[in-house]
This record gives structure tokens, C-alpha cells and sequence, in this order.
């Protein structure tokens, strides 16, 4: 516990060396996400539901999924750079040598703060789209927080999974950011898009459990709720599946000798 | 003109040397097509008009706009922040054309290659799932080429000025986001920009970045005469060039290159 104290301290400090660095890419990175709140204003000033779905259940959804993607990644990071800086570039064994967790390590190591704005950012959506959501009971709001971790369970454990194919291929991780960019069907309500592509974002790649399902918890919209109940499980298992490959594939790691 | 040609074969077929990456990206930029082609289905559905234009027309010219800016996109903001980083810079200074003509050329034969490799797979997929028109004149094509031609000139151009502003910034990574973020707002590519409303329109209309997406877009479903249309893209794109010629030739003086 105090090693990750210690990890995430030296992260901060590490960032806040290069302190207009550090603002530049936090403002850089709110400004791309605003983006699809530019959409979805332009998009409401003319029309007031998305099929069957309000403005507010809409936005909110958005600013869920924005909220996950925020948390996912802070923590997350590292596997942005696992294939090219720690794998080809053979910074993994140095990781190895040391008594904790690699995968730990490599998570802690790129912990990004910068994108801590981008939490923030969801979070304000949500808190204003909330009031024009539909009754639901206290409880359902008490389990936010478990919501939002699990979808970033999710997220990271689906990403994981990729990322540790490297192991194996050697590549330079450009299939990461493509799983990345499904994850962008997950921030509207679901049933907005054709079956195969549901079936694939519930059964086949999860995503949809990083954002509309959890998020439809807090709407009145009993349908998804056995969905939504179901998340916090699935973000668990896929972490854990996440995690298991990329133990595999350490398992099968051979050092480029860099 | 030799010298031109070489550089923009070279862009060419460097393309085809990283096939992976190409085909990635494909599929990558039609998820964001069936997104965006998906949402705007649905939000138009039961609905004849938008602010007095027809919602197949927005649909549509979304579509064929995130078709366009596959092709006028580019990267050269990075490389030439990347070429004043590792000091390729010194040897691009001897080269017998300029690093703006030299990139240009690069630039657009990488272009080229992804017009074949990626615009046009991904126009088919939309022209498939979303039932986009086709064009009825013969001079339709050519003008959206044009379009495209110019589009990818102008985004050229505000890219080079982004790199070369990596010399005094020393990190462009805002700046790029920055672009980015203008690009994806502006250029019509997510957001008709038909639906600005009357008091923006004038100025969204006015901005280079809508020579990226709406123009070609707007051209190819033949909604406006094309001359004037080509005649601002044109402004822009030479506009720009001549910017980022003043700012290359500033940044060249006061460059001073770790030997070694």
C-alpha cells in the first residue's frame, strides 16, 4: 500500500517537472473531448430525443462513458506505450527484476494525472443531465461509484487483453487504439445501432458495460437493469481474463535484448 | 518538377509498405462512419427537415465529409516537429528544394495512395450501409477531386505552420490537439455545418477548415455551384502556403542545429 503511495507520488512529481507540458496536453486532451459535446449541442438545438432516449438520458450517458474513459485512462496508460516502450523497446526487464508485480508496475509507473480533467469534465455533464432523468431509487445513485470503476475494470481488463497479444506478435500496438474506438458506440444508449454491433459490444468485446448499460442504472429504463446489476461482475471477470493474459504472455516473453 | 515527382512517389509507395497499419486504420475510420452514419439516422428519423434542409442532405453530407477528410488528413505536423527534435533538420536544409515543397510532395503521394487504399473502401461501405447519391453530371468528379486536392493542400498547410511553431514552442502537442479539435468542429466532417444557425454560419462558412470536408461534400452532392467554392479553397490553400513559406524562412535563421 505504501509502494503505491510512493509510485503515484513519483508519478505527480515526474509530470510536474515539465509543468507547462503538464497543463498543455490536460487542456489539449479537454478540448478533444468537448468535441462530442459540440455534437450533441448542435445536434439538440434542433432536435429534442434521440429515438427513444431524452436529451438528458442522452448527455448523461455521454458524460458516464466520459467519466470512465477519464478514470481508464488515468490508470491505464501503460498500456499505451506496453508494446512499443516496454516490449520492443525492452523496458520490461527491467520491470522484472524488481519484487512487485509487473503488471502493477507498469500500470503505477504511467499513471497519468493529466487526464484527471477529463473525470472532471464527465462528471459535470452527468451532474447536469441528472435532474431531467427519471425517477429511480437512492440506492441506484449510491452504486455510482461502483459503475464507474467497473466500467474502467472494463475498459483496461478488454485493453489488457489486447495490449498482451503483443507479447506474442511483436507489433506496435495500433489494434489497441482500434478496440479504443469501439468503445465510442458505448457513450449512446445501445439499442441507437444495429444488432451484430450490439451482440459484439455485449457478448463478443464488453464495452458496452463501459458505459450505456451501467449508465441506464440511473435512468428509468428497467430494462437494462439486470444489465447494469450484471456490471460490476463483468468488469471483475474481464480484469481478471485481462490480467491472465497478459501473465500468459509474460510467461512466453523473451527480451529483445535492447 | 523531377525532384517533385520523386518525392511524391516516395510518399506513395511508403504507404504500401505498412499494409497492417493501413487496413487498421480502415476499419477505424468506418467505425466512426457507422457511428456517426447511425446517430444521424436516428436523429432524423420521422423528420423531412432541419432548419429548412432535408435530413438525408445532412446525413449525407456527413458521410461524404468524413470520406474527404480520410483524404486531406495528414501527420505532417508531427514529422516536422520530430525533424527539428533529432536534427534531420540540418539535412533537409541542404536538400535542392524546399522542406515545404519536399513535404508537400511526400505528403500528397501518401495521400494519393490512401485515396485508393482507404477513401475510396470507405465512401463504398457508406454508399452501401447509408445509401448515399451518387453524382449525375460527369463534371461532378472532377470537381470533387479538385475539392479534395485543395482540402488536402489547406490541411497541408495549417499543419506546416503547426510544426514549424514546434521550433520557438519546443512541444506542439497542444497546438496538434488544438487543430485537431478546430478540424473535427469546423470542417462539416461530424457536424453538418448547415445547422450552425444563422448567426454562426456566416463565419463557420468563412474558415479554412471547411475546405476539408464540407466543400468537396457539398460539391460531390452537387448542392452549390462549384467556382466560388474552389476559388475559397484556393485562397486558403495559398494563402496558407505562403504563411508557412514566410514562418519556414524565419524559423530556418534563427535555427541552430546540435551537431553530431
Amino acid at each position: 500500500m505504501r509502494l503505491i503511495r510512493l509510485f503515484l507520488a513519483q508519478r505527480l512529481k515526474v509530470r510536474l517537472a515539465y509543468r507547462l507540458d503538464f497543463l498543455v496536453n490536460a487542456v489539449g486532451e479537454v478540448l478533444l473531448a468537448a468535441v462530442g459535446l459540440v455534437f450533441l449541442g448542435t445536434l439538440f438545438a434542433h432536435i429534442d430525443a434521440l429515438g427513444a432516449y431524452s436529451r438528458a438520458e442522452v448527455l448523461f450517458c455521454w458524460g458516464f462513458a466520459e467519466t470512465v474513459v477519464g478514470l481508464f485512462f488515468v490508470a491505464f496508460q501503460g498500456l499505451w506505450v506496453l508494446n512499443q516502450r516496454y516490449i520492443v523497446g525492452g523496458d520490461l526487464d527491467r520491470v522484472l527484476l524488481r519484487p512487485v508485480d509487473p503488471y502493477a508496475q507498469v500500470l503505477l509507473d504511467n499513471v497519468s494525472w493529466e487526464d484527471l480533467p477529463l473525470v472532471l469534465l464527465g462528471a459535470g455533464v452527468m451532474a447536469a443531465a441528472a435532474p431531467g432523468l427519471g425517477a429511480v431509487p437512492a440506492w441506484h445513485w449510491a452504486m455510482l461509484p461502483v459503475l464507474l470503476a467497473g466500467g474502467a475494470c472494463v475498459l483496461g481488463g478488454v485493453l489488457t487483453a489486447v495490449c498482451s497479444a503483443g507479447f506474442h506478435l511483436h507489433h506496435r500496438g495500433t489494434a489497441v487504439g482500434l478496440v479504443f474506438q469501439l468503445s465510442t458506440f458505448s457513450r449512446y444508449p445501445i439499442d441507437l445501432f444495429a444488432l451484430p454491433l450490439r451482440l459484439l459490444l455485449t457478448w463478443g468485446l464488453p464495452l458496452g458495460f463501459a458505459g450505456f448499460y451501467p449508465a441506464s442504472f440511473l435512468m428509468n429504463r428497467p430494462e437494462w437493469h439486470a444489465y447494469a446489476l450484471a456490471q460490476p461482475f463483468v468488469g471483475a471477470a474481464v480484469l481478471a481474463l485481462g490480467y491472465a493474459a497478459f501473465r500468459f504472455g509474460l510467461s512466453r516473453y523473451a527480451s529483445t535484448g535492447t | 518538377m523531377r525532384a517533385f515527382a520523386a518525392a511524391l512517389r516516395i510518399g506513395f509507395t511508403h504507404v504500401f509498405a505498412y499494409r497492417a497499419e493501413v487496413a487498421i486504420q480502415l476499419v477505424s475510420i468506418s467505425i466512426v462512419a457507422l457511428l456517426n452514419g447511425s446517430l444521424w439516422t436516428v436523429a432524423t428519423q420521422g423528420r423531412a427537415a432541419i432548419d429548412g434542409v432535408a435530413t438525408v442532405d445532412l446525413r449525407a453530407s456527413v458521410l461524404v465529409g468524413w470520406v474527404a477528410v480520410s483524404f486531406v488528413a495528414t501527420r505532417v505536423n508531427e514529422e516536422i516537429g520530430r525533424r527539428f527534435r533529432d536534427g534531420q533538420i540540418g539535412a533537409d536544409l541542404l536538400r535542392p528544394m524546399s522542406l515545404q515543397r519536399f513535404c508537400y510532395a511526400r505528403d500528397l503521394g501518401r495521400a494519393l495512395a490512401s485515396l485508393f487504399l482507404q477513401s475510396v473502401p470507405l465512401f463504398l461501405a457508406c454508399f452501401f450501409l447509408f445509401d448515399l447519391p451518387l453524382p449525375t453530371r460527369a463534371s461532378t468528379w472532377a470537381f470533387t477531386l479538385a475539392s479534395l486536392l485543395l482540402g488536402h493542400a489547406t490541411n497541408y498547410g495549417l499543419s506546416f505552420l503547426v510544426g514549424i511553431a514546434s521550433l520557438p514552442m519546443q512541444n506542439i502537442s497542444g497546438l496538434t490537439h488544438l487543430k485537431g479539435t478546430l478540424v473535427s468542429v469546423f470542417s462539416g466532417a461530424l457536424i453538418p455545418l448547415e445547422l450552425f444557425g444563422p448567426a454562426l454560419r456566416p463565419i463557420v462558412y468563412a474558415l479554412p477548415f471547411r475546405g476539408m470536408a464540407n466543400t468537396p461534400a457539398t460539391l460531390f452532392l452537387e448542392r452549390a455551384d462549384a467556382a466560388p467554392l474552389l476559388l475559397q479553397q484556393a485562397e486558403w490553400a495559398l494563402g496558407l502556403a505562403l504563411l508557412g513559406a514566410l514562418a519556414w524562412r524565419a524559423a530556418a535563421r534563427s535555427l541552430t542545429v546540435q551537431g553530431g
